[in-house]
């Protein structure tokens, strides 16, 4: 007889009897990842799928309801419950970050399936990143859930759907008589490409052109290796096998075309031990200071002019010439001296530049070692032509209609008058996720999925393909470009289903890891996201015909630029502007600067100094003085900062700021300079002569690190205060322990009446090395996703209320023209002896049986005794309802928000309040917050190691150095680091990696002569270089009033 | 039986025309008019007072941001503020308790408005440290009171938390102090009013004070044992303050002579609006009879030595800082005296070191304008005393990566201001409806050294019968006056 | 109080009125209340009170605030709920000193205050027996229970005030809860 079903519910009716139907089916549901690329949420057609995603929203709101005073909300627990998703488990998924060039393999960690965090992937399986992040990969998953995303189609400021999108633009692109144009930045996906391929065919004939146009351009590199080996490809760097690097102007750790994958390479070399004391030797030629420039052994500050110059003087030498300035002939014989093993990169975008780097790594027999063709990148394949192209055929109305994807030229083409073109054409689409200028200009805005949201491939370099997947089910009524692309060719099935065939035609057979079937290589490709097959032809013959020309025409160009030059540059954190809607990203201060949330004139302060700015600002205030810069006829007004190690006469201005089309005003902070780059025989060259004049207007610029002026060096010395400590390679192979001699004498000073409390169970331990740490920040990026620390916005910034729980500090030694510089990550040292600890009236603020420096925040009553007390000041005060935690405004309705920048309070929209991460309270206003080495991670590992009933796993390292795979526990910043320069564990453990770096002759506590007991280590920076010497006393300096 | 004091001696009281009656008239005059002054100043720093109100509601609803604090200067104003009125409020028990055990007859002039301020300076005090706090609604949690959080109790290491004990301990035994004292005064009030309300209301404060044997002589005990309780209880508190920043691990705050030097510097301060408000009340309520010039050059003299310790204890910091080799605490106090705060250090050095030193010669010291002027120049001295140490070492600490610079906002400004109308507001009721003056006190030392007494004195020996009065017949009393 | 009917002598200087005592209680007269304005000194020793033990008392209630703050805080911190802060021994004794002398005045203080209260018979609202409004001017008075004298015993009283110098001597009968 048929089974009574009993239900209490209308609602548990229908679900039983659902039930019943499926019930004797394999899959009781469809296999998730086609719905959630099929119905997105706000269709209001919600599978369970989308009610988990819709529960795990609700859970969010919950946790962040439950914290500080608000009442605790009970969350409806599953019915069914999946089996990937357990309520409080995170689960992760192999994805594959990439944007306009910038490529990142990806873990993506979501829960209740949220993405919430982006981590590095496995080394193993992150062949190009080597598992390191780059702080905008850090910072996408905030993008997803950005205020200004597109939410369905639209024809204008009209929301249309995409049945009505797809028929109109349909019809208008095949009405088009002119050429229908897809303009995008370099695409690495190859079944993106295919499909696109089809949509040119089915508009037939040769009407559809396909532009690639990178607003970073490369296309001066690309040019010259066209010219000079017969591909329009950019080869292989590999930094790890170089001993002796020369970087003219390259930005390789931060900007140049790779950082992540060359940051991981360079820290190869730059990490010593007792073991392996060898370093490569970094020599960088550059104009404007640049984080790779602050690392470099040996720092050669010139005006863009004399980068030129140098090139062709090392060139003249490597070629049995010689030079004019022997500063450079040095620096040539250096690479001589190291044939096969050395590395010229050159930042220029001018073709000749680069003709003639080519010429000197060939010379240097340096193709083949350290720079091979086998893997070029498929990251930069734009030429300069393409804007000018466009705007030439919408203006001559041979293009009529043009499709922008990822891709914002309105905003950063250096040629003007492309909104108006935009207008001539018949009809004009933006794919952009969200709201940017060119989206706004066009007819139509069809929006692509968010890359959390979608299915994709990518091969950043060649032979290394990689898979993105979905890690949320779509938000918006999006569609993702692949789709649109069949779709508008007519193709029946999804783009997925588009990529599994390209995937099993094009790449199954190519590999031979798998070959049992294409499911078992398919599943496993999208568990590890990432497959390798054979690289491209590895042959390459150099022909140097045109080096000679290049090397005059480079003099001549470099004549041309008089004695007041300007470069602009690309910030690492907003790119060319794509991020300046991100946050978190206008917060991390600039690794030189330290400047947040706005651009300016990066300027000498010797140059200041003679010319009346005022290098020191008051500290209030923060004021700096604007300066008119022209640049042939057009000028722009910015505030002007300056940066040692700048050269008099020549200026910096960040590219990517000033954007217009964003959702706030806070985020249009800055000026746009792209308009500034100057056309130059078909590239656009990011160096001009310039004039320069100071208004008497004066601007607030959001600076966390100012310059003091310590009169007395000895007194305020960073030196005498034993917070950074460097020695120089020689003296390191001597003695291991050089430049922390005094450390002995500390530690024997340290005596105390009480007796030492003992951490029975793991002694949480950190090291960082200053001698990997590039200061790139991604750390920074990584720790405010994971431990949700709040944006404040440019005013609070300026007050010094940034809340970022790890900064990086930045110290300069030496003179004002050529200073060392270190970069010092700073977060809390987890004091055993902790300073804050005695004095919380409440004891807020106490230690853990495993040596961590607890922060209770319901207790907290927020005296602040203990941010005055804390010799490392990394305690942050909520001065104002930051994170909407606060139930005192909402009881009675107040505006007590008001003090909030628009930046804050648009992190309070429900939207983007869904990339806080539930393991975490938020903080509520009056309390205070700090660094907690991730405990919440740390408790997860714990239950892990628990559950398999074994002891803590701690990380592993290949012979190199590098990690292989992190342990049970690891902290957010020592995932993201893509130097590895942070190690994490358990100090108890003396077979533990930190256990032996933490007892190493390199390890300093910052002042511990207060006998603070740290729990974090820092090794010292070792400098490669011989003759000159590290300054005595490092310290900071500024004007020398 | 009473203590001969030479009639060269100068009088505390001046008038030939005194007697009892007379001294209860004068003194008890001020609470039974209104004067359009009077009004004036109390309307006015009411004003004042409420705006202090409306600042610290402001601070509660928008947050601590509305400060001009930041990461690196966790304290600026308002702890500043606080140091400063406790140590103001140092000086009424000081005169009340030491000098008694002392018997300095000068202090029955003073003590009781002293006494005063001292209440009122502990009331703005308490304030700041209150409502300093990021999260004002939980400061219960700062008393070790049962809970369910294990029971969680408090930290008692942290000096803020015996800063709670200690500024409570005082204000409340202030409070006895200066209560029971003025019971006794209460009664007369009581005894002379005709209104049948007037007697109820100071009945009432009086607590039915009868005046009899048996309560004086407890009345007597009850001072003496206080006193000798409050003295090192006074002392205590400064030191206890201090230790808020000695035994921290902040350069310039981290230093053994803070105690000493916190106490001193209390009593140098206290005296210094003491005086102010003496000045300010015999002019408003006519009591130059009972507040003489005198009591003004003993307080004067107390100022000068107070003073010279205070400017003893920075130069010893300075020499310390430079002699201790240790380089944190040695740019600590170059950058206090070169920084970027020289002018508040100036500020404090010229008011607390240079111009007391003008109360070495008689003549300023008893010129009444003089000494108001500069008194006040003491408490701006003082103010930014506490304000060099507490920001000048927080703004450059340790790490040079953070180091920042504090400027007030408006409700910095306005707590400030606004806690000091609210003092003098409360200062004003006080003087209005309670005897400004202790009563009962002045009477005893009538006899003794009022000038109406030292001339019938010398009438009585220039006519040759020796002495005092009766003085003979009641001989078997002299050993009890010993 | 139980009687109602008494006599009071006024003096206006303080060592008449002192020497007054002396003689009267010499000649044996039970003086039922002596009233001045302010605390003569000498006039518990011509009344022949014993010394206060008020300050015995404070004694005793500051040990208890001592003993009373010091077992608490030993209980919290090292027992109830031990918490390593700032590397500090979960007993800091040194710590302990200044909450634990705080406490050992305010219990002083307090405890004997109170007692005077108690002990004078003082509290709000209480409505003292008035002999004379002036006796908290200038007035030093003399207070003789007159309920069961005899009119003789009355005027010798009054003469021997007289005598002794009082300036005023005078009848005062309470009728039926008289007030202030």
């Amino acid at each position: 007889m048929a089974e009574k079903i009993y239900w209490k519910g209308i609602e548990e009716k229908e679900q039983l009897e659902g039930y019943k139907q499926v019930a004797d089916k394999e899959f009781s549901e469809e296999l998730p990842v086609l719905s959630s690329i099929t119905e997105p949420i706000s269709t209001g057609k919600s599978n369970r799928r989308d009610f988990l995603k819709m529960l795990g929203f609700s859970v969010t709101a919950a946790t962040i309801a439950a914290s500080c005073e608000m009442p605790v909300r009970k969350s409806i627990p599953y019915i069914w419950r999946p089996e990937e998703i357990a309520p409080g488990i995170a689960n992760y998924y192999a994805s594959t970050f990439y944007q306009n060039g910038d490529y990142c393999a990806v873990l993506v960690k979501t829960r209740e399936g949220r993405p919430i965090k982006i981590e590095g992937r496995e080394s193993k399986n992150a062949r190009v990143t080597k598992g390191g992040t780059s702080p905008r990969a850090q910072a996408s998953v905030l993008s997803l859930y950005d205020g200004g995303r597109y939410r369905n189609p639209m024809r204008g400021k009209e929301n249309i759907t995409w049945e009505k999108a797809d028929a109109e633009i349909g019809e208008k692109l095949k009405a088009a008589n002119g050429k229908v144009v897809l303009f995008s930045s370099s695409i690495i996906s190859p079944s993106t490409n295919a499909a696109i391929a089809e949509f040119g065919k089915s508009l037939g004939g040769d009407k559809f052109q396909h532009l690639v146009y990178d607003s970073i351009s490369y296309s001066g590199m690309l040019d010259a290796n066209d010219k000079t080996f017969g591909k329009r490809l950019i080869p292989s760097y590999n930094f790890a096998k170089a001993k002796v690097i020369v970087s003219i102007g390259a930005d390789f750790l931060g900007t140049w075309l790779s950082p992540v994958e060359f940051s991981a390479d360079y820290a190869l070399n730059r990490r010593v031990s007792k073991e392996k004391s060898d370093m490569s030797r970094h020599i960088q030629i550059e104009a404007v200071p640049t984080m790779t420039g602050y690392k470099a052994d040996k720092r050669v500050p010139v005006k863009p002019s004399e980068e030129l110059a140098a090139l062709v003087d090392i060139y003249n030498v490597v070629t049995g010439g010689s030079a004019k300035n022997e500063k450079y002939g040095k620096i040539a014989q250096e690479l001589m001296g190291a044939k096969g093993e050395s590395l010229l990169v050159v930042g220029s975008n001018d073709v000749n530049a680069q003709i003639l780097a080519n010429a000197v790594n060939n010379a240097l027999g340096n193709y083949g070692t350290t720079i091979t063709w086998d893997r070029p990148y498929n990251t930069k394949q734009g030429s300069d032509k393409a804007i000018t192209n466009l705007i030439e055929g919408l203006n001559n109305g041979s293009i009529k209609a043009v499709l922008f994807y990822e891709s914002n030229p309105v905003f950063t083409s250096p040629v003007k008058g492309l909104a108006e073109a935009l207008k001539k054409a018949d009809v004009s689409v933006s794919f952009a996720n969200r709201l940017d200028e060119t989206s706004a200009a066009c007819s139509y805005v069809a929006p692509d999925s968010h890359w959390l949201e979608s299915w994709n491939d990518g091969e950043p370099k060649a032979g290394i393909f990689n898979l993105t997947q979905p890690a949320i089910s779509k938000l918006f009524d999006t569609r993702q470009f692949g789709d649109t692309m069949l779709r508008w060719a007519g193709k029946e099935g999804s783009y997925y289903d588009y990529i599994q065939q390209y995937w099993e035609s094009n790449i199954y057979g190519k590999q031979k890891e798998y070959t049992a079937a294409f499911w078992a290589f398919w599943d496993n490709a999208v568990r590890d996201a990432e497959v390798e097959t054979a690289g491209a032809d590895s042959k390459g013959s150099f022909n140097g015909s045109g080096a000679a020309d290049a090397a005059s025409a480079l003099v001549s160009t470099a004549s041309s630029l008089g004695d007041v030059q300007v470069k602009f540059y690309e910030s690492i954190a907003i790119g060319d502007g794509y991020w300046a809607d991100n946050p978190w990203l206008q917060e991390l201060p600039d690794p030189v600067s330290k400047i947040t949330w706005d651009n300016y004139i990066i300027a000498s302060p010797i140059w200041m100094n003679k010319n009346g700015y005022n290098i020191d600002p008051d500290f209030k205030e923060k004021r700096y003085a604007v300066a008119k810069l022209t640049v042939n006829g057009q000028s722009v007004e910015l505030p002007v900062a300056g940066v040692p190690g700048t050269p008099e006469g020549v200026f910096g201005v960040a590219l990517g700021y000033g954007r217009e089309a964003v959702v706030n005003d806070e985020l249009k902070n800055g000026k746009n300079v792209f308009g500034f780059l100057t056309s130059k025989d078909g590239g656009f060259t990011n160096i001009a002569k310039a004039t320069i004049e100071k208004t008497d207007k004066t601007e607030q610029l959001a600076i966390t690190q100012t310059h003091f002026n310590i009169r007395l060096k000895d007194l305020g010395g960073v030196k005498t205060r034993k917070v950074v400590k460097e020695t120089i390679l020689k003296d390191y192979k001597k003695d291991p322990a050089a430049g922390n001699e005094d450390r002995k004498e500390i530690l024997e000073e340290l005596v105390t009446l009480y007796y030492k409390h003992d951490y029975p169970g793991p002694n949480w331990s950190m090291v960082i090395d200053l001698n990997t740490c590039t200061g790139c920040g991604a750390c920074v990026v990584a720790c405010n996703a994971e431990n949700n620390v709040p944006v404040v916005g440019k005013d609070q910034v300026r007050r010094s209320r940034e809340m970022h729980w790890l900064r990086i500090d930045r110290y300069y030694t030496g003179t004002e023209e050529n200073p060392d510089v270190v970069f010092q990550p700073m977060l809390c040292q987890q004091c055993n002896n902790a300073p804050c600890e005695n004095v919380c009236p409440v004891a807020a603020t106490n230690h853990s049986s495993e040596g961590l420096n607890q922060m209770v925040y319901n207790r907290c009553i927020g005296t602040r005794y203990c941010a005055n007390n804390c010799p490392y000041k990394v305690r942050r005060f909520n001065w104002y309802d930051y994170q909407q935690a606060d139930s005192f405004d909402k009881k009675w309705g107040t505006d007590n928000n008001r003090p909030l920048s628009e930046a804050t309070l648009s992190m309070h929209e429900p939207l983007t309040r869904m990339v806080l991460n539930p393991d975490v309270t938020v903080r509520c206003r009056g309390v205070m917050e700090k660094c907690s080495f991730c405990v919440q991670r740390l408790q997860a590992g714990k239950l892990e190691a628990k559950k398999g009933n074994r002891v803590l796993a701690d990380m592993e390292l290949n012979e190199d150095g590098t990690v292989r795979k992190f342990g049970d526990v690891s902290t957010a910043c020592q995932t993201a680091c893509p130097t590895n320069a942070i190690t994490f564990g358990d100090r108890n453990n003396k077979e533990s990696v930190v256990y032996k770096k933490f007892n190493d002759e390199r390890a300093f506590g910052v002042i511990e002569d207060l006998h603070t007991m740290p729990n974090i280590m820092y090794l010292t920076q070792v400098r490669n270089r011989d003759e000159e010497k590290v300054y005595e006393v490092l310290d900071y300096y500024h004007d020398k009033v | 039986m009473h203590a001969y004091e030479s009639e060269f001696r100068e009088p505390l009281i001046n008038g030939l025309d005194k007697n009892y009656t007379k001294i209860t008239d004068d003194l008890v005059r001020p609470t039974e008019r209104i004067t359009t002054l009077w009004v004036i100043a109390t309307l006015l720093t009411g004003a004042g007072a409420a705006f202090f109100v409306f600042c610290l509601t402001w601070t509660v609803w928008f947050g601590i941001g509305t400060w001009g604090l930041n990461k690196t200067i966790g304290w600026a104003w308002d702890i500043t503020n606080f140091v400063w009125w406790i140590g103001i409020g140092h000086a009424g028990t000081l005169i009340s308790a030491i000098l008694l055990l002392f018997r300095q007859r000068y202090r029955t002039g003073i003590n009781r408005a002293a006494e005063a301020m001292t209440i009122f300076a502990v009331i703005c005090a308490g304030m700041f440290p209150i409502f300093h706090m990021g999260r004002v609604w939980d400061a219960p949690f700062i008393f070790p009171l049962p809970n369910t959080r294990g029971p969680l109790w408090v930290n008692f290491n942290s000096p803020l938390l015996w800063d709670v004990f200690a500024i409570s301990t005082y204000f409340s035994v202030s409070l006895l102090f200066w209560y029971s004292g003025l019971m006794p005064d209460f009664g007369t009030i009581r005894d002379r009013s005709k209104n049948k309300w007037r007697k109820w209301i100071y009945n009432m404060l009086a607590f039915g004070w009868q005046g009899n044997a048996k309560q004086w002589q407890r009345f007597e005990s009850l001072a003496l044992v206080l006193a000798g309780l409050c003295t090192p209880l006074v002392l205590s508190v400064h030191t206890i303050v201090s230790f808020d920043f000695a035994t921290s691990v902040v350069s310039g705050w981290h230093t053994t002579i803070f105690p000493p030097y916190f106490v001193a510097g209390a009593i140098f301060s206290g005296f210094a609006m003491v005086e102010t408000l003496m000045v300010i009340t015999r002019y408003l309520f006519k009591l130059e009879d009972y507040i003489t010039i005198a009591h003004i050059e003993s307080m004067n003299k107390i100022i000068v030595l107070t003073g010279s310790i205070v400017g003893i204890a920075y130069l010893t910091e300075l020499f310390i800082a430079w002699y201790s080799g240790y380089g944190y605490e040695q740019f600590a106090f170059y950058n206090r005296v070169f920084g970027k705060y020289w002018w508040a250090y100036a500020w404090m050095m010229s008011c607390n070191v240079i111009t007391p030193q003008l109360y070495w010669f008689k003549p300023i010291r008893r010129n009444i304008y003089v000494t108001f002027l500069l008194s006040i120049f003491v408490n701006i001295g003082m103010w930014f005393e506490r304000f060099v140490i507490i920001v000048t070492s927080l703004a450059a600490d340790n790490l040079p990566s953070s180091w920042s610079y504090f400027s007030p906002t408006w409700v910095d400004i306005g707590l400030f201001t606004g806690s000091i109308s609210l003092f003098l507001f409360l200062f004003l009721l006080f003087a209005r409806f309670f005897p400004t003056i202790a009563i009962a006190e002045v009477k005893s030392i009538f006899r003794i050294s009022s000038e109406a007494a030292k001339a019938e004195r010398a009438k009585l020996e220039g006519s040759g019968t020796g002495g005092f009065v009766g003085l003979q017949a009641v001989g078997p009393l002299d050993k009890d006056a010993k | 109080m139980e009687s109602n009917k008494f006599i009071v002598g006024l003096w206006d200087h303080e060592e008449v009125y002192l020497h007054a005592i002396q003689h009267i209680r010499a000649k044996g007269v039970e003086i039922y209340e002596s009233l001045t304005p302010f605390p003569v000194h000498g006039l518990e020793q011509a009344l022949g009170y014993r010394e206060s033990r008020l300050h015995t008392a404070s004694f005793w209630f500051g040990a208890t605030g001592t003993i009373l703050a010091l077992s608490f805080m030993t209980w919290a911190m090292a027992f109830n709920y031990p918490l390593n802060i700032g590397g500090k021994p979960y007993w800091p004794l040194p710590s302990f000193i200044p909450i634990t002398f705080e406490l050992t005045v305010l219990f002083a203080a307090w405890g004997m205050t109170l007692t005077y209260y108690v002990r004078c018979k003082l509290w709000p609202g209480r409505v003292p027996p008035i002999f004379d409004a002036r006796t908290t001017d200038d007035r030093f008075a003399l207070v003789f229970d007159a309920l069961k004298l005899s009119d003789a015993e009355m005027s010798e009283i009054k003469n021997m005030c007289k005598h002794e110098g009082a300036v005023e001597v005078k009848d005062r009968v309470f009728t039926e809860n008289e007030g202030l």
